[in-house]
């Protein structure tokens, strides 16, 4: 990796700022692939493009002031996943940084750079150039108090944001080192890796970065933006897709007390008011028509149907066979995001320019969208997110804003009341699986079918065909004659990338399915997927970890039972054992086991994080569903669309399995065993197969 | 449109309002204090959570109307510097995630632990019934209670 830096003479642009801070702007590769399996459909001027050979604009900056104080100016967006805190740790390793004397800022969008915060891919895709531009901002350090002192640099050693000369006990701090740092060239000095043998910050689990902002409500959300002389916007939007605004009663909600104006914007109609309030008691008196269109006959059970017919088509080509064979059909329902904090976007739209702060995952994108709408160059300022999900991987609360703008002439703040943000997602896909497995006299399996059909994703800036379907579509296992094919069934409903994605309902059907067949064949389902996987396997260490912390085997309080499950996504492994019980219909999580490996850890404790996270996303799932009819999304709020509570919770205990491999995905990787871990502890509980999620209280009835 | 008195964190307001206007857009959007958190409007998530004479209140079903002569406490004004023990708690257990939600979670452990000192994992569900959390922090905010009432 030293010998690239050389190499790459442009790889450092170092500047002062008008305060007397260092500047040191380095390079993120722009083409750094994303995360596989999910590739977004980005305008060519964005972050796909290749990069260009020179000159280079640089998106990474890392500022020194005179009192030592070290900015990293992040750019991947904080979702609650610890982005900010983990991509400044990787920094200040390598700069070897006083972590206590370490802040960060959050980056505007900038042209050419990866800066989507998706696909479990910030670290993961991130990691070597952090490293890189640290120890080459460490090796300037050095070697400008070697140039003060007049000594070799090899004689001298970064410690903790000083650069120390061990023989004659002199230090210098990083800030006193900015101004000969400037004059040093990169190709001059020797820059080296760390070992990670010495890594101090990596691995150790420091506080975040934001926590002290949290706690004391001065950390700011898209939606705690305040301008002067800013405007509170509602939008009323069809309540069926595509659907066409015949007419609505604007001087009714202008006489409103705080509405100001009543605008159109291409989503429906937006209500212009000095407060949110009044916004929203603006848009309920709009009093509006609409015409529906050919989606008013959209159901759920249409959808379904259409997936049926497709899967049947597909089951009819099957050829006869003499193996043994089980079949199920599983099935998940449409499911919204539901981050706490609803889409909202703040614009100000000028004659020359436009600024918008928003809560994003994908700031290029509303910079593009942006743009395109107001016809001004746009600065896009990304906030933190409460909760993202893969929902703020859109962009249209972005255009709302800048629309709204744009027509009254001021900053307009638009917000998403709950409802409008259940429905109006961009959803995760509805899926319907066929599972089929084989086996000869013997009990050796010979033949395992998984025909999934759903949609594609279909968002204004997020779009994926067929192959989102496939993820985590193989089972793990080896198992001859397996055939996992899927099938697009699209339909208007407008869906998005959701956490865990199709990772989630694939997981779910191939493993749940293997427990059927573990159970048809008499098997222990831990010892039976062991069976299975070849020695070399890495996954076997995972399931093991998490078989022998459950305790796998030992007796269960009378009721209760486990389950096992498994999955593989952005290179992690992970398994989990839940513990539950069925008692009066209602079912009880009791405790969930997990063990994974995603290579080299960061931050032990945020790994602990992100699984319980994960854990209570997929729990979720066993509680609600998107449905529609007539066009409409039935569901509205938390009354019928329930997020699990803290009554709720299972104990979470988790183990990393260590690996010095380059470190992999994490944000995403409680999703998908979950669901089938604890589908599977029902079965070995009261012999009830649940193949359809949300669980009804009728499934659980013997 | 009517002028009322509103005391916040020891400072007393007067803002013009229509009566029914929900507690919470009166201090988000009117007084500019926004750790108090829009989630669902109707009382159901507790995102909105402010203390209103030393009791955990849902601010988005609270017209300021009801509220013109009580002590409201919104987390700015918990403690000045961070210092109250539920938040220094907060960030020993680390229990953020996004963080959008733990303002109006520290304020019902803080209303919760000033009634009960010594919760039970059972009393803290209780108290936190309809109180939700996206990121799923659940565990870590028990912990940071029972952290929190041994003296942190």
């Amino acid at each position: 990796m030293a010998s690239r830096l050389i190499t790459r003479r442009d790889f450092l642009k170092v500047s002062f700022t008008a305060g007397g801070a260092l500047l040191v702007g380095s390079f993120l590769d722009a083409c750094t692939p994303p995360a596989p399996a999910i590739t977004p459909t980005l305008p060519p001027t964005a972050t796909n493009t290749a990069i260009p050979e020179s000159p280079l604009q640089p998106n990474l900056f890392i500022r020194i002031d005179p009192n030592g104080t070290v900015t990293f100016i992040i750019h991947r967006s904080e979702m609650g996943q610890g982005v900010r805190t983990a991509l400044a740790m990787i920094l200040a390793e390598e700069l070897e940084a006083d972590w206590s004397r370490v802040r960060v800022e959050q980056m505007d969008a900038v042209a050419e750079l990866n800066q989507i915060t998706s696909g479990s891919g910030s670290i993961a895709i991130n990691y070597d150039a952090l490293r890189e531009a640290g120890a080459a901002v460490r090796a300037l350090l050095v070697n400008a108090a070697a140039q003060i002192w007049n000594i070799a640099p090899e004689e001298c050693k970064a410690n903790q944001g000083k650069v120390i000369h061990a023989a004659s006990g002199k230090q210098l701090d990083y800030g006193e080192l900015i101004h000969k740092a400037k004059d040093l060239k990169l190709e001059d000095v020797d820059v080296q890796l760390k070992d990670p043998k010495e890594f101090r910050l990596i691995g150790t689990s420091v506080p975040r970065i934001d926590d002290p902002d949290i706690v004391t409500g001065k950390a700011i959300y898209g939606l705690d933006v305040r301008l002067p002389g800013m405007l509170f916007a509602t939008v009323a939007r069809s309540p069926a897709p595509g659907g066409k605004l015949v007419k609505y009663d604007s001087a009714q909600a202008e006489s409103v007390a705080g509405v100001r104006r009543v605008v159109k914007v291409s989503s429906g109609i937006a209500v212009v008011a000095e407060n949110t309030w009044s916004a929203i008691q603006g848009r309920a008196a709009l009093n509006i028509t609409w015409d529906e269109g050919s989606a008013s006959t959209l159901s759920t059970e249409s959808i379904h149907q259409k997936m049926v017919e497709t899967i049947n088509k597909a089951i009819a080509k099957e050829s006869p066979t003499t193996l043994k064979t089980i079949e199920a059909i599983y099935e998940t329902p449409f499911l919204a995001h539901a981050a706490l904090e609803t889409p909202n976007c703040v614009a100000d739209v000028r004659a020359d320019h436009c600024d918008v702060w928003v809560p994003t995952q994908n700031p290029l994108d509303v910079q593009t969208f942006v743009r395109n709408v107001v016809g001004v160059p746009t600065n896009v300022h990304v906030t933190l997110l409460g909760g993202g999900f893969g929902r703020k991987l859109e962009v249209d609360y972005g255009v709302e804003a800048a629309e709204v703008s744009k027509a009254v002439g001021a900053p307009v703040q638009v917000v998403w009341t709950r409802e409008d943000d259940i429905q109006h997602d961009f959803y995760r896909q509805m899926t319907y699986h066929w599972m089929k497995a084989g086996w000869d006299g013997a009990g050796n399996l010979a033949l395992w079918r998984h025909y999934m059909a759903g949609q594609g994703i279909n968002g204004m800036a997020y779009r994926v065909g067929k192959e989102v379907l496939d993820e985590g579509l193989n089972v793990l296992y080896n198992i001859p004659g397996s055939i996992p094919q899927s099938f697009l069934v699209n339909t208007p409903v407008p869906t998005g990338p959701w956490r865990g994605v199709m990772s989630a309902p694939n997981a779910f059907a191939n493993e749940c399915f293997f427990d059927e067949v573990a159970a048809a064949l008499k098997k222990d389902p831990y010892e039976f997927r062991m069976e299975l996987l070849d020695e070399a396997n890495p996954l076997r260490a995972v399931l093991e970890l998490a078989a022998t912390k459950a305790n796998w085997g030992t007796p269960l309080p009378e009721g209760h039972g486990r389950g096992i499950a498994s999955q593989i996504y952005h290179q992690t492994m992970v398994a989990m054992v839940a513990e539950a019980s069925v008692q009066d219909g209602s079912l009880k999580v009791h405790k969930v086991v997990c063990a994974l490996n995603c290579g080299k850890v960061i931050h032990p404790d945020m790994v602990v994080q992100q699984v319980e996270g994960g854990i209570v996303f997929g729990l979720t799932t066993l509680l609600n569903e998107i449905t529609l009819d007539k066009g409409r999304i039935q569901q509205s709020n938390f009354h019928d669309y329930p997020l699990l509570q803290m009554k709720e919770m299972p104990d979470v205990e988790v183990y990393v399995v260590p690996d010095e491999r380059a470190p992999q995905g994490l944000g995403e990787m409680g999703v998908p065993p979950i669901v089938p871990a604890v589908s599977n502890a029902i079965f070995n509980a009261i012999g009830i197969r649940i193949r359809r999620t949300p669980i009804l209280a009728a499934d659980l009835t013997v | 449109m009517a002028n009322f008195n509103l005391e916040v964190n020891g400072v007393a307001h007067t803002i013009a309002a229509e009566p029914n206007m929900p507690l919470l857009w009166a201090l988000r959007d009117l007084l500019s204090l926004t750790g108090t958190k829009f989630g669902c409007g109707v009382g159901m998530c507790a995102a909105c959570i402010v203390l209103i004479d030393a009791e955990a209140v849902r601010s988005c079903i609270t017209p300021v109307s009801a509220v013109t002569d009580k002590k409201i406490t919104t987390i700015e004004g918990l403690s000045t510097d961070g210092t109250h023990p539920v938040q220094q708690a907060w960030i020993s257990e680390a229990v953020s995630q996004c963080g959008y939600c733990q303002p109006s979670k520290i304020l019902t452990a803080a209303a919760l632990l000033a009634k009960n000192p010594h919760p039970s994992d059972a009393e803290i569900d209780a108290a936190f019934e309809d109180n939700l959390c996206r990121c799923g922090t659940y565990l870590r905010i028990r912990g940071a209670i029972h952290r929190a009432e041994a003296g942190g």
